[in-house]
């Protein structure tokens, strides 16, 4: 496969910063690390199995009997899809196919499978116990759309299947067009967790990297009325970002550590330097400390359930009451569903000390399948998903009911980085948000509002207020307007204010 | 009430289990009544469960010699069981005031009589008296009172982990493999045999390759520990003849194990006759965690016959999942003594769609039958694995 070549872009979204940012891509950071924290986009040309597939397709329209074509579209599917076990066993059903039906499958470089073989038996099927279970080639695309229905909004889209005999120019034209285009490169086959030995690097760079400029916030916001430009913020959400660490790391961006297994136990490394973050800041009366001070939205830290039962996290909650500045804990619903006991300790303790308790990282698949409403949390995160808006009906309502049973006021709609979550949320009743399309709003309302924002574009004001440490906000000129405080007195010129 | 001194033992000879067996399913088949009186000398206390106090429980039963057509049948784990027609109810106050007697020194050790001596009645306790039958021979006097084994080791680290994952994959993993058998409760039968979980043994593995180290103490790695071994339990048991001659059988998996490359050559190695028969379990943190991967296994498992089991639901997990529809065959019940307090809905009563597991004590297989469960697993029903042969 050769790559034709090399044009870099920038992903739009990490100019905008937010809490996926990587920091690699900051002014300063090591050549390596900025050039990976860059997706970088190529093409690859045609490989051998394009132009065999077509001179296959040539040669067989010669002699078409009852011959067919089945193509699976897996790169009609939305990222994360395809995924290696997608391919995999789309693959691995296919191929018993052929093995059965005298055909031939054809993995493509835009990830797209193509089976040719026989619609019906001209030969004897070879019937032995290994293909006992393959599917008859016409019963394929009904299999393949079930299989796929979670991923493709429109699974028979996903498959097409032509009659060579009497379909021939449609698998001659898309034989033709495989060939002539270029790809993106494919993923290179993993079993899609990642290496444990990139963990190790990972769990390093944790415990060696100095955490405060790895440290993000976000915005969560109440959006009041229909009027979207009515935006209140309700809490901010530190974070560290994990691939801003990996990059870091030197892991290979196209392999990243994605065992949730293994991401749980190095999150349990994150809560300490998170935990020692946050207390420097306070010794150093740092924008965060300061940002509370000026009651602002009030604070949500990610924690695992080891590390909110520490004794940091009880100091940290002393220190709450103190300053009348409650603290919201995120605990991931994987997390507290891993140990419900334990989760139910740690949320009492938690609510007992005045915190919130907030379920974290909740898919909409999740929602279905489970009533979180047993949990008994504050707060519930939904991450969004295209997927929502093109359910099947049934599927919809399964969620609709989810949503509304666990309470639309109880929900906040995270990763709402376009538009759409805003509409499709808004639609639901849900009225609580964060995301990267917030963070541009609410950078926009804020730029509307400051009298200092002449200099200001929408990309710096949106990653002055994802940074938690000085440097990065030290040229704004309004830091209560950005740390959203949006009662609090403006300055009356630039530079005067703290 | 007076007490009868216990002099002589005028008990009959005492039978044994297999004897005692025989006459409960012969009062279940012809209906004819007897008395029943358990003494659980297995629930004996430490401090209370030396030789000589057993002896002495014993002689508390001494009363129920005067009953009619009185047997008693001595058990594996020491308990002893006491038959006799007709009511004797003066005799068996008598029994338990004895109990309460001999110990009156011990009082404060000696637990509730009432729990050591149990009555039924027969035909209608038949089951329940097979059902201790089954437990009680292969119970360990302690097991009720035994604790989790303190996580002394070291925990397994990140690069422990890796190690492990290294020498796991030149290591011959046959010598772990074992198998555990889930009983179905037949009414005229008793516990019957149903599937084998094939598992390779992860406190023996531990053992051998990471002496001293306690794996499960850092759950997450742990459970990435399990996905490693899962694929290589697919991979013995995808090795040329290992099924040939399998019967039904269970595997626990992870959700990614059942998408890997292993599960497919374990798939094109599994006999048609064994299609519909294995039982995949999976885990409800592993569903959690990758919902999407969950559906498109489910259904990849469904277009292959496989059976899927949601597998370690507890007393805390059931709500999360009572009222959702997870499309999945069966259900285990990981037992703990928390589910005595729980009462389940009356749609699963009666069904061979929910599985107790770990069952460690009569008390699980009491609650699993008075909840309409059938189908059990355990160290009550087995108390040591079996290797596969391979």
């Amino acid at each position: 496969m050769g790559i034709t070549g090399i044009l870099p872009t920038i992903t739009p979204g990490y100019a905008t910063g937010g809490p996926d940012a990587p920091q690699g891509a900051q002014p300063g950071a090591p050549p390596m690390a900025y050039q990976m924290a860059h997706r970088v986009a190529y093409r690859v040309a045609p490989s051998l199995s394009e132009r065999t597939l077509l001179e296959t397709v040539q040669r067989q329209l010669r002699a078409p009997g009852r011959r067919m074509a089945l193509v699976l579209h897996l790169s009609r599917l939305t990222p994360p899809a395809p995924r290696p076990h997608h391919r995999r066993i789309a693959r691995a059903l296919l191929q018993e196919t052929a093995q059965l039906h005298d055909g031939q499958v054809f993995p493509l470089g835009n990830g797209d499978l193509v089976l040719l073989c026989s619609a019906a038996s001209d030969h004897p099927p070879r019937t032995t116990k290994r293909h006992a279970m393959a599917v008859p080639p016409g019963e394929l695309p009904a299999v393949l759309a079930r299989l796929m229905r979670m991923d493709a909004p429109d699974p028979w889209r996903l498959v097409s299947s032509w009659m060579l005999r009497t379909e021939a120019e449609a698998i001659l034209a898309y034989a033709h067009a495989r060939v002539a285009e270029t790809a993106a490169p494919l993923a290179p086959p993993d079993d899609g967790f990642g290496e444990t030995s990139d963990a190790i690097a990972l769990l390093y760079q944790i415990e060696t990297e100095a955490a405060t400029d790895l440290l993000h916030r976000q915005t969560a916001v109440l959006v009041q009325g229909t009027a979207r430009s009515s935006l209140r913020p309700l809490f901010f959400e530190l974070t560290f970002s994990i691939q801003a660490l990996a990059i870091r790391a030197g892991i290979d961006p196209a392999r990243p550590v994605r065992d949730p297994f293994l991401l749980r136990h190095l999150a349990e490394q994150m809560d300490t330097r998170l935990l020692r973050a946050l207390q420097a800041e306070a010794a150093t009366q740092g924008p965060l400390s300061q940002m509370r001070r000026r009651a602002g939205p009030m604070l949500h830290i990610n924690l695992t359930l080891a590390g909110a039962e520490t004794e940091d996290v009880a100091d940290l909650l002393a220190q709450a009451r103190m300053t009348a500045s409650p603290l919201g804990v995120e605990i991931a619903l994987m997390d507290a569903c891993a140990d419900l006991d334990r989760f139910h300790r740690v949320r009492n303790r938690l609510q007992q000390a005045g915190a919130l308790v907030v379920i974290d990282r909740i898919s909409h698949l999740a929602l279905t399948m489970t009533d979180l409403s047993a949990l008994h949390a504050d707060l519930f995160k939904l991450d969004w998903s295209a997927a929502v808006m093109m359910l099947d009906p049934a599927d919809d309502a399964a969620l609709r009911q989810a949503l509304v049973g666990l309470g639309l006021h109880r929900l906040v709609l995270q990763g709402a980085d376009a538009e759409a979550a805003l509409h499709w949320g808004l639609g639901q009743g849900i009225c609580r948000f964060q995301g990267r399309h917030v963070d541009a709003m609410l950078a926009a309302k804020r730029i509307m509002a400051c009298p200092h924002a002449v200099g200001c574009n929408l990309a710096q004001c949106t990653e002055r207020a994802a940074t938690t440490g000085q440097a990065g906000r030290m040229a704004c000129q309004n830091p209560p307007l950005l740390d959203g405080v949006l009662s609090a007195g403006l300055p009356r010129s630039r530079g005067t204010a703290a | 009430m007076s007490l009868t001194l216990v002099g002589p033992l005028q008990l009959p000879p005492m039978a044994d289990a297999a004897r005692l067996e025989q006459v409960v399913a012969e009062s279940g088949r012809t209906g004819i009544g007897r008395e029943a009186l358990w003494l659980r000398r297995s629930r004996m206390p430490a401090g209370l469960n030396a030789p000589h106090h057993l002896q002495l429980a014993a002689e508390a039963l001494t009363p129920l010699g005067q009953a009619a057509r009185v047997q008693a049948f001595r058990l594996a784990n020491d308990d002893i069981v006491v038959l006799w027609r007709g009511a004797a109810e003066a005799l068996v106050a008598e029994c338990l005031a004895a109990l309460q007697h001999m110990f009156i020194a011990e009082a404060a050790l000696l637990p509730d009589p009432q729990t050591l001596l149990r009555r039924f009645h027969l035909p209608q306790d038949a089951a329940a008296m097979r059902l201790l039958l089954v437990g009680a021979p292969n119970t360990d006097r302690n097991a009720d009172r035994a604790l989790p084994a303190p996580a002394n080791g070291p925990h397994l680290t990140l690069a422990g982990l890796a190690a492990l994952e290294a020498n796991l994959a030149s290591a011959d993993m046959a010598r772990f493999a074992r198998r555990r058998p889930v009983c179905v409760l037949d009414e005229a039968n008793g516990l019957v045999p149903a599937w084998e979980t094939r598992q390779l043994s992860v406190q023996e593995i531990a053992e051998t390759l990471a002496p001293g180290q306690c794996l499960p103490a850092e759950p997450w790695l742990f459970r990435r520990l399990t996905r490693t071994l899962d694929r290589r339990m697919l991979a013995l048991l995808a090795a040329t003849d290992e099924l040939r001659d399998a019967t039904p059988f269970g595997l626990n998996l992870n959700i990614g194990s059942m998408l890997a490359p292993e599960f497919l050559r374990f798939d094109a190695a599994l006999p048609a006759r064994l299609r519909g028969q294995v039982v995949l379990g999976l885990d409800p943190t592993d569903v959690l965690a990758d919902p999407a991967a969950f559906q498109f296994a489910r259904t990849f498992a469904r277009a292959r016959h496989y059976r899927l089991m949601l597998r370690n639901l507890t007393p805390a997990l059931l709500p999360l999942f009572a009222g959702a529809d997870l499309a999945v065959d069966l259900l285990q019940l990981r037992w703990t003594t928390g589910w005595q307090a729980i009462t389940l809905p009356a749609e699963r009563a009666g069904t061979t769609t929910l599985l107790l597991s770990h069952t460690d004590c009569v008390e699980a297989l009491y609650w699993g039958q008075s909840q309409g469960i059938r189908l059990f697993q355990g160290p009550i029903i087995t108390s040591t694995g079996r290797r596969i042969t391979v």
